[in-house]
């Protein structure tokens, strides 16, 4: 658990979101309770200024900016019902909020979404009993190894996520050829993965 | 089914990211959407993005600015930029038999209301989309079972997602939800299995360089003139 979020964890503000997964009804009435919101007024506290440090990384208008983060936090309480702790921790969850929104404002196109309602969608295995523990590790595994990598990979991780830079422009930047920048890339995805299959490795590209 | 052809994790860390463009970023949706191996890959990437958010410099946000969040709770979510096409009414179908497409695909087709152009007479049909990689059109693809696509390479990166079908390159075999990369190195040797239609959803980013002396012919098969 990051230990910014530790206290919203603890207020039980998405725990009760997540109560009744089965009946998104039920569960938008609890986010919707007075004791929710001021858990959700600390959720905002927390999130609008990283969400906002996030989407003026490109050098956008810090009105426009505001009018975004305004959006976000308020997708994150009315999607409240659809947030699985089990599958992304709450951090997750807002970066990937901010993320589309931000992305369908600068194209004037929605980003295509990866929806469970798809008609098209192949489920998951379900899950193992033991997934909200294992999501919990590996969250945990996962801030140890980004503070371990070495400051070359971290540096375009970094680049990628938060200046909006695709591997050309950081080659550029960087006065690497591409080449050297994708296997810095790979490098660094390499050892992320390495932290978090050290328990109980999950194949990719290996489902029975 | 469950997909066999994957995506690498470089194009899943720039789709999670966000810093993809739209068509790759439409391939990469819908693939997610038919592989939960790939979707459970892309989970951990944006898990990546919410571990830097989290140590993000803070910008001030002005206490007016959370206010009027926290005054609007009761207000119902904020309106969608670009919402997404209502799809409900009935469609043409698209794909062969009880198929549907992934809705990143299917709302593009929608939206641009385009339908299915013959290539070949009896043999190949496109719908080419209002969306473009590097000026190059992003494209729908639809061949009959038995169809044998000239051998080609790609002077830029190809991206092709099975929809229905299959096909055949040399003596890999591709079907719904796998996704086929090629770049400059490859050649391919596609050949479209016997049965129901294959429906390809294909993104290029440079014009095809056919292999050989039909090339003019092949140009024109592949729709790259």
């Amino acid at each position: 658990m990051d230990p910014g979020t530790a206290h919203l964890e603890a207020s039980g503000w998405y725990g009760q979101c997540d109560a009744d997964p089965g009946s998104p009804s039920r569960a938008d009435a609890q986010c919707r309770k007075d004791g929710d919101r001021s858990a959700f007024s600390a959720l905002v506290q927390h999130f609008a200024p990283r969400v906002k440090g996030y989407l003026l990384r490109g050098g956008a208008d810090s009105a426009q900016v505001d009018e975004v983060v305004q959006e976000v936090m308020l997708t994150v309480w009315s999607q409240c019902s659809r947030y699985d702790s089990r599958r992304a921790g709450v951090s997750t969850w807002v970066f990937t909020i901010a993320r589309n929104r931000w992305i369908d404002r600068v194209r004037k196109a929605r980003r295509p979404r990866c929806d469970p309602d798809d008609p098209a969608w192949v489920p998951s295995a379900p899950d193992a009993p033991d997934d909200a523990l294992r999501a919990q590790r590996e969250k945990q595994r996962l801030a140890s190894a980004m503070s371990q990598l070495p400051e070359e990979q971290a540096q375009i991780i970094r680049s990628a996520y938060f200046e909006g830079k695709s591997q050309r422009a950081i080659a550029e930047d960087l006065g690497l050829p591409v080449g050297t920048v994708k296997s810095r890339v790979r490098l660094a995805l390499g050892r992320l993965r390495e932290a978090l299959d050290s328990e109980d490795p999950v194949p990719h590209g290996g489902v029975p | 089914m469950i997909p066999r052809h994957h995506l690498p994790d470089d194009v899943l860390m720039t789709y999670a990211s966000g810093v993809g463009t739209e068509a790759v970023d439409v391939l990469v949706s819908a693939h997610l959407v038919l592989c939960p191996a790939c979707r459970s890959q892309a989970n951990r990437m944006e898990a990546i993005g919410g571990a830097v958010l989290q140590d993000m410099p803070q910008a001030d946000v002005g206490e007016e600015v959370i206010a009027s969040i926290l005054d609007s709770l009761d207000d119902g979510p904020p309106p969608m930029a670009h919402p997404p096409p209502d799809v409900s009414a009935p469609q043409t179908p698209l794909l062969p038999g009880d198929l549907v497409l992934p809705r990143p695909i299917r709302d593009l087709v929608v939206e641009s209301g385009a339908g299915w152009k013959t290539r070949i007479p009896g043999r190949v049909r496109e719908i080419s989309l209002p969306l473009s990689q590097n000026g190059v059109p992003v494209r729908l693809v639809r061949a009959k079972g038995g169809f044998v696509v000239p051998r080609h390479s790609h002077a830029g990166i190809e991206m092709s997602l099975v929809l229905s079908g299959g096909f055949h390159d040399g003596e890999e075999g591709y079907e719904r939800g796998d996704v086929q990369l090629g770049d400059e190195e490859d050649v391919h040797d596609i050949t479209i299995d016997q049965g129901e239609d294959c429906v390809l959803f294909v993104v290029n980013d440079a014009p095809l360089v056919p292999v050989g002396f039909k090339s003019k012919l092949t140009r024109w098969i592949l729709g790259s003139l």
